[in-house]
């Protein structure tokens, strides 16, 4: 569909979208040329975005609490002491989910999000399995980029990062390939890259129909937007418990560099009093934005 | 002469009205047309001929039982085969499917042997829920004619927040998935 730029110059987008990652995953790119994409151009772009499902598709077999044979269904049965061979996409996603685990003194958890999922038998690479002691990721160290050890088998849930992260990678595909202004929204997990800035809104909880604008932010520019909800629809990452009842949050968005950090960030945000001094000096160090309601 | 009071009432019905407007969408995006679909998900055919399924209640019947999913009120897929020099490749079917508050038209490749070969996304249409249950807002998607006259505008505009389910496209392609078991064997006379 295009549109008159002035001159010439028209935009016109490529754009495909496939179910994944539990969700609908769309790549966008902006073109701005005299001429519609044709011929080889649209078959080199087609085919990086191919390439680009292609590795979204592996990060989820990778990382899938749904599948048995993935790695975190590995990790929950693993031998204590044990080196452990995972896909250098997991041991990626587990180096920012120690990070954020500590940045965030335990608020970011993967493994509470596990337990509480699996304590409700909707996990089924947790099925059958029984823990003596809940461990945490401080049970669990990085050896290599593909490998870790951990002191007891350990129960995770990535659905608070691991779209996050598959965006990001997504993302260096299509550049990597000399795609400019390319987009990549997996289910409302937004990140950017080129010099356009894609207009942007949030979705309303609890009127997903409806949507709203963000204070000072119409459009992403190379960088990563992404909403979670609150307590009410998100129990397995938000522990009401952290925040008093005045200060229970509906949702959180975060506007960051990438979409790992902006993920992170919002089940943060979610359990942290509106006040924090210690995710205000966070955000800062990460150029991140937060808005909460 | 309006009075302080007076006044004080205005603005607090005012600042009450403000934030209850909200954007309600009407949000679309057309990702592929059906011919550029075809071709993504079988390269190898370079006709794609239009053929109508015949679906009676005893083939829908077979279907539901294949995929332990109800069949959906109304469905009717669009089906394609596809050639390349008078030779069958495989077939091309597109369906709709309504999700929670979203309409959603997609495309499935099958090779000869019945097997996946790729889905695509063909356009996704997200609105209010009370226009998706009414036929007469649904209509307007029948054929080609709201996808092309979608602006620009309106498809570029992103949306971040709770991340919406694809389990009935999922169960959509399931569906589609039995129905080419069915064509496939050729005594159905699908």
């Amino acid at each position: 569909m295009p549109v008159c730029e002035g001159g010439n110059a028209t935009v016109h987008l490529v754009q495909r979208a496939r179910p994944m990652l539990g969700t609908l995953v769309a790549l966008q790119v902006r073109l701005v040329q005299a001429a519609a994409p044709g011929g080889h151009q649209l078959e080199h772009i087609h085919a990086v975005m191919e390439m680009a499902f292609r590795l979204i598709l592996d990060i989820e077999h990778a990382m899938s609490a749904h599948s048995p044979g993935s790695d975190l269904a590995r990790l929950a049965r693993a031998t204590p002491g044990d080196d452990i061979t995972l896909s250098h996409h997991t041991v990626a996603v587990l180096r920012s989910a120690k990070y954020w685990y500590q940045a965030s003194l335990g608020a970011f958890d993967p493994a509470f999000a596990a337990d509480k999922l699996a304590a409700r038998n909707v996990r089924p690479a947790f099925r059958g399995l029984a823990f003596s002691r809940k461990a945490t990721l401080r049970d669990l160290s990085v050896v290599s980029d593909d490998t870790v050890r951990l002191q007891c088998p350990i129960r995770l849930d990535f659905g608070g990062i691991a779209k996050g992260y598959a965006v990001d990678q997504a993302l260096s595909v299509l550049m990597g390939c000399g795609l400019a202004n390319v987009l990549v929204n997996a289910g409302g997990d937004l990140r950017a890259s080129g010099e356009w800035g894609w207009p942007v809104r949030v979705r309303s909880q609890g009127t997903p129909t409806h949507t709203r604008s963000l204070k000072g932010l119409k459009s992403i520019r190379n960088a990563a937007l992404t909403t979670s909800t609150g307590t009410n629809t998100n129990i397995e990452f938000v522990r009401s418990s952290r925040l008093r009842f005045s200060q229970q949050w509906n949702s959180c968005t975060v506007h960051a560099p990438d979409c790992v950090t902006a993920d992170a960030l919002t089940k943060w945000g979610l359990q942290s009093d509106a006040k924090s001094p210690r995710l205000e000096r966070i955000l800062r160090a990460h150029r991140a934005t937060m808005w909460r309601a | 002469m309006i009075s302080r009071r007076q006044s004080l009432r205005r603005i607090a019905m005012v600042g009450v009205g403000v934030p209850t407007v909200w954007h309600q969408c009407a949000l679309a995006t057309t990702f592929l047309e059906i011919d550029q679909a075809q071709k993504l998900l079988l390269p190898q055919a370079s006709v794609f001929t239009a053929m109508p399924l015949s679906l009676d209640a005893a083939r829908l019947a077979q279907v539901a039982t294949a995929t332990q999913v109800p069949v959906p009120r109304g469905f009717a897929p669009q089906c394609w085969t596809a050639l390349d020099n008078g030779r069958l490749q495989g077939w091309v079917l597109a369906d709709r499917v309504i999700g929670k508050y979203e309409l959603i038209d997609y495309a499935v490749g099958f090779a000869v042997d019945g097997n996946m070969m790729g889905l695509e996304i063909l356009a996704y249409r997200e609105s209010h829920g009370a226009e998706i249950r009414n036929p007469a807002w649904r209509k307007q998607f029948t054929g080609k004619k709201a996808p092309n006259q979608i602006r620009l505008g309106d498809d570029i505009r992103n949306i971040s927040g709770a991340t919406l389910s694809c389990q009935h496209v999922t169960q959509g392609a399931q569906r589609l998935s039995a129905l080419v078991q069915l064509l496939y064997q050729p005594a159905s006379g699908v």
